[in-house]
């Protein structure tokens, strides 16, 4: 077999699926070809350091809370507990944010823009920005639109700058999470549209995008766990 | 006369404390790969374990625990992917509504000049751009040692597709590997 051809088998040989005659033909290959060596060494390097990525530490008495919720969460009725699971956590959650909250459809104006701080985040990192609406009533069917720069994306919604959603907004506050990656060195801006009934309320976010590592943030450098 | 002692009988609560408490962290380790953030890991597992513990009743029945926690954590990633793709937005629970004060902004982490840890920032940056299908499989196959056979059956999906799934996945992290010279 060719240097090649072994190094097309190396997925296998690494995974364990190689057969017993190719795992004999390629571990006499190993043994005489240097080249061969080092392309094994190498990927067995880039392996161990994928296991090697660090996970953040478990909040402190994530595991007591967790089994407590759970037992709480049972005791409240089935459409609360429903609607508390995908929201509850969510909520608790200390994470990179924007909050902010605004007044929704109280005003008489067609369409209303909120300016919000400008926010800082480097090339290729995910940041998540969480906004909150404040609705007087509730709204059925309204149409959620997020208006992106060409300098970043929406996490799960790559190369597309415009991404909407009909959505039914309940009376009072509503969460609106974008996970957001940069994706190069650029300002621009974000606008998350409401629209409902003819009105329309924008929230716009401006982003500077900067080289990595320039914003301040970098994933958690903590052991694992 | 004989003192006959009565030893309460362990509550449900407690049992089901024992079956998953000691998965609890591989399933943490597992979301946070999914998703790339503690907050998201976190909340993933909890809502993993609520749903868990209003059927716990069937887990007492299940032989090879780890890999069907793993597999409903899997569902119910999938199922959050497909949730927020339909809406992202949630209504914040009228009780609920004093957590907001609670968010706080915890990103600046102090840098650590080790290049090591830098080499790993690096990977981890290429490993994040990943798709979300090619983050799971590697997640599952390359960082937590399932074998296909296990996959097959936790994610649903023949051992073929899964095989040229891993392929695929590992050759495109490579690729962004070499393209940002790193390594």
């Amino acid at each position: 077999m060719t240097c090649k051809e072994i190094m097309g088998y190396l997925d296998d040989y690494l995974d364990g699926t190689l057969s017993g005659d190719q795992q004999v033909i390629f571990s006499q290959h190993l043994g005489t070809c240097k080249q061969c060596q080092e392309g094994l060494s190498k990927e067995q390097e880039f392996r161990q350091n994928l296991k090697d990525l660090p996970v953040f530490p478990l909040s402190p008495a994530f595991s007591q809370k967790v089994f407590m919720a759970a037992a709480q969460q049972e005791k409240r009725d089935f459409h609360r507990r429903s609607f508390i699971t995908g929201f509850g956590s969510a909520i608790a959650a200390s994470l990179a944010l924007w909050l902010v909250t605004v007044a929704y459809f109280s005003s008489v104006p067609p369409t209303s823009v909120d300016v919000l701080p400008t926010v800082a985040i480097s090339v290729q990192e995910v940041r998540k920005v969480k906004l909150v609406f404040d609705a007087t009533h509730a709204l059925h069917q309204a149409k959620v639109s997020i208006y992106l720069p060409e300098s970043v994306e929406l996490v799960g919604f790559p190369g597309q700058r415009v991404v909407s959603w009909q959505a039914n907004l309940g009376q009072g506050k509503n969460l609106l999470s974008l996970p957001l990656r940069a994706l190069q060195e650029q300002t621009g801006a974000l606008e998350a549209h409401i629209e409902h009934d003819g009105k329309i309320k924008v929230m716009r976010l401006k982003f500077a995008v900067e080289k990595p590592g320039m914003s301040g943030y970098s994933k958690p450098q903590l052991p694992m766990v | 006369m004989k003192n006959i002692v009565i030893f309460p009988r362990k509550k449900s609560r407690d049992k089901f404390e024992e079956l998953v408490g000691p998965h609890l962290e591989h399933l943490y380790r597992v979301a946070y790969r999914f998703c790339g953030t503690r907050d998201d890991a976190e909340d993933l597992v909890q809502d993993l374990i609520i749903k868990l513990y209003a059927t716990r009743k069937e887990l007492e029945t299940v032989e090879q625990l780890r890999p069907w926690l793993a597999r409903a954590l899997y569902n119910l990633y999938v199922d959050n992917i497909r949730r927020y793709q339909r809406s992202p937005i949630m209504q914040v629970p009228p009780n609920e509504e004093h957590l907001l004060a609670e968010i706080t902004d915890t990103a600046n982490t102090p840098d650590q000049d080790h290049e090591r840890r830098q080499k790993l920032q690096q990977l981890q940056r290429m490993f994040d751009q990943l798709s979300d299908e090619h983050r799971t499989i590697l997640t599952l196959h390359d960082m937590e040692g399932y074998n296909l056979p296990e996959l097959e059956k936790i994610m649903g999906i023949p051992v073929g597709t899964l095989k040229s799934r891993l392929h695929r996945a590992r050759e495109r992290l490579r690729d962004l590997v070499q393209k940002d010279g790193t390594f």
